[in-house]
């Protein structure tokens, strides 16, 4: 008899599972643009407010006699890193 | 005691054009771009089945390497560039932020897990970066001792255009120009403007160019900030690309007074006449750049690599300015070289490698057997002629005279964007309507573009004006002008063309074809174009091949040594056009 119901079971569980992870899956979608919407306004906001007023973003540049940036080696990184 | 060879995979995906390389003992053994495999043009996935069959035809598993390497940095590009452009442009920018973040969150920032994941390795990860990997690529291979190295594209980390100098086994970058100032990125804003894919149809604007005339090139100039150095700065209120989906907006609309043109709507004039002077801007950046290069490293040798190193006319002009005494570009210039780059950059920084020799061919992809031919062939119970390779040479020659127009299928595939002689389509450059026939009939394609010739090395000087090799169809020369009428199908409005050159050592069988045609015709050249339809990667394998020729107006598929013959093919298996060419995003 148990032999007999097991699949049974096993074939409901897997359809509830993949029914749960379709759900999950449209939440997460959901709430990670939440989030990233509220990290945007937020964090991002300030921040870009703060150098926006501190000039950062260099305005200028043209009247520069070269616009070529030199390389550092020293920032180039080893090959084992990402940055 | 013999030492184990040292094995290098460079691997470059998930921006576009996702490539595998295997560099094994400094010799490049296999290189293809994934796109060929999964049938998904500028494929970006991660290269699995390019890893696969690298590590197959070199008869290795992955737990023999003793490096992967990336082609870029990751957490450079997302840390600095990605975030630091949102800060700049906020509040523009919402939903590219979005996008960003689930791209980068997802998948870009995870690359040492899914590479170990998908090739089941615990080895040394490393990460070049990806001006690096591009100068690499074209230096390590050039074969020359010195040279100055210049790279442009659309962007890596932050560079976008790099000068170095290479010296023996050592690559210096020296000086670079910063996102968003991008001359690859002008490019494809202009690209985009003129209603084509953006990194995919640069090349189609290249090729409108000489249908018109460089008028708006005061507006030009209106986008960008050149220097007398060569240095420059894009204008930026033109462009969008910092924070939106889109390339360009109104304000360029506005300064060329005509609105953005609708894909696939009619070209006219304006658009012939926009393409032509975003050409010469280009020319003469380039021409800049390299003259700066020359100025800064004061070598006699240049190489190139960066997408816009595929803008065969700028190279041309670069060569015929007489800066340089001699030239490289890497034929995969654009990022599926960058994976090749990457792993030479590491055999020679890491492991101290010895320098290749110039780079003699590209056929670096996988390849078909007679027997598996065969036996393809007789499992798709097609009629063919099996041939000796020298009768098949005959045969095929004698069918290219006229209008016949075949499908040449033959040895390992190329590496790059260009077909040359491996998964050609070939037909009579001396019948002028081949060049609708070939457009229009069986590549689908805009009938405005031309086609570009394959010429035996030894005649180059007879037809065209100029003085070298040019095995990767990377140059584009003047066709003499008393040549023009002789072969009309491969000269261009201008009367130029885009020339591959071919010798002996290249590719024995495809020199051997020319030269058979040569004796029956007493003409050197013959249309060399892509084997595949438009929107659709090179046919890698013999079912692409099928595919291609039983679908398209196609008169001959020459596999290996077999020969199809399209009037002997069954009409069920000619129905399926339509089917076919609906797979194909057109691009």
């Amino acid at each position: 008899m148990n032999i007999l119901i097991f699949p049974f079971w096993r074939r409901l569980f897997g359809s509830l599972r993949e029914g749960w992870m379709k759900i999950s899956r449209a939440i997460g979608v959901v709430m990670s643009s939440i989030l990233l919407t509220v990290l945007w306004v937020t964090v991002f906001g300030i921040y870009a407010l703060i150098l926006k007023l501190a000039h950062l973003f260099g305005a200028g540049k043209s009247r520069a006699q070269s616009l070529w940036i030199p390389v550092n080696p020293e920032e180039t990184g080893g090959l084992s890193n990402q940055f | 005691m013999i030492a184990k060879p040292v094995a290098i995979l460079g691997l470059s995906c998930f921006y576009h054009d996702s490539a595998a390389a295997l560099v094994i003992d400094g010799k490049i053994v296999f290189a293809a771009q994934e796109e060929r495999f999964t049938r998904k043009k500028h494929d970006e996935s991660f290269p699995a089945n390019a890893v696969r069959h690298a590590l197959d035809y070199a008869g290795i598993s992955a737990k023999e390497l003793d490096a992967v390497v990336f082609y870029e940095k990751p957490l450079l590009k997302f840390l600095e560039r990605i975030l630091q452009t949102q800060l700049k442009v906020w509040p523009r920018g919402f939903i590219l932020f979005h996008r960003a973040m689930h791209e980068w969150m997802g998948k870009k920032l995870w690359i040492p897990q899914t590479i170990q994941k998908e090739l089941k390795y615990k080895g040394p990860i490393m990460f070049t970066s990806h001006h690096e990997s591009h100068a690499a690529s074209a230096f390590f291979c050039s074969g020359f001792d010195d040279a100055a190295v210049v790279t442009v594209d659309g962007v890596g980390e932050w560079a976008t255009t790099t000068i170095g100098y290479g010296h023996g086994k050592e690559l210096k970058m020296l000086k670079e120009i910063h996102f968003p100032d991008s001359l690859g990125l002008l490019y494809s804003a202009l690209t985009y403007y003129l209603g084509f894919k953006v990194n995919s149809a640069e090349y189609k604007v290249m090729g409108l160019a000489p249908y018109g005339q460089p008028k708006y090139l005061k507006e030009m100039r209106e986008l960008i900030e050149l220097l007398s150095d060569g240095s420059f700065a894009l204008r930026m209120k033109y462009f969008n690309y910092e924070y939106g989906l889109t390339m360009t907006g109104k304000k360029i609309e506005q300064l060329f007074h005509e609105p953005t043109r609708r894909s696939e709507s009619p070209l006219t004039q304006f658009h012939k006449d926009v393409a032509s002077s975003l050409q010469a801007l280009t020319e003469e950046v380039m021409l800049k750049i390299a003259a700066h290069a020359r100025e800064l490293t004061g070598s006699e040798n240049l190489c190139l690599a960066g997408g816009v190193a595929l803008n065969c006319v700028a190279n041309g002009k670069i060569l015929k300015s007489g800066l340089f005494k001699d030239m490289f570009i890497q034929p995969a210039a654009g990022d599926a070289g960058g994976a090749l780059g990457a792993a030479l950059s590491v055999w020679h920084r890491k492991f101290s490698g010895e320098r290749l020799s110039r780079l003699e061919n590209v056929y670096f992809g996988p390849e078909y057997s007679d027997p598996q031919i065969d036996e393809f062939l007789k499992a798709e119970g097609l009629p063919f002629e099996k041939l000796s390779e020298q009768d098949i040479i005959e045969k095929t020659a004698s069918l290219l005279v006229g209008e016949n127009v075949i499908g040449w299928f033959q040895d390992r595939m190329e590496f790059g964007p260009r077909s040359l002689g491996s998964r050609s389509i070939i037909a009579d450059a001396r019948n002028a309507a081949n060049w609708q026939k070939v457009n229009l009939k069986i590549k689908f394609r805009e009938s405005f573009r031309p086609f570009a010739p394959t010429v035996l090395e030894e005649r180059t000087a007879d037809y065209f004006d100029l003085d070298r090799p040019s095995p990767y169809m990377l140059l584009v020369a003047d066709v003499h002008e008393n040549r023009r009428a002789e072969i009309p199908a491969v000269t261009h409005v201008d009367g130029s063309a885009r020339i591959q050159t071919i010798n002996k050592n290249q590719h024995p069988k495809y020199y051997a074809l020319l030269k058979a045609f040569e004796r029956r015709t007493g003409c050197g050249v013959i249309i060399n174009t892509s084997f595949n339809v438009r929107g659709e990667p090179i046919v890698e394998s013999p079912k692409d091949a099928l595919n291609c020729f039983l679908n398209t107006g196609m008169d001959y598929l020459v596999l290996g040594n077999c020969l199809l013959k399209k009037t002997e093919m069954p009409v069920e298996r000619l129905k399926g056009r339509e089917k076919y060419l609906k797979a194909f995003q057109l691009d």
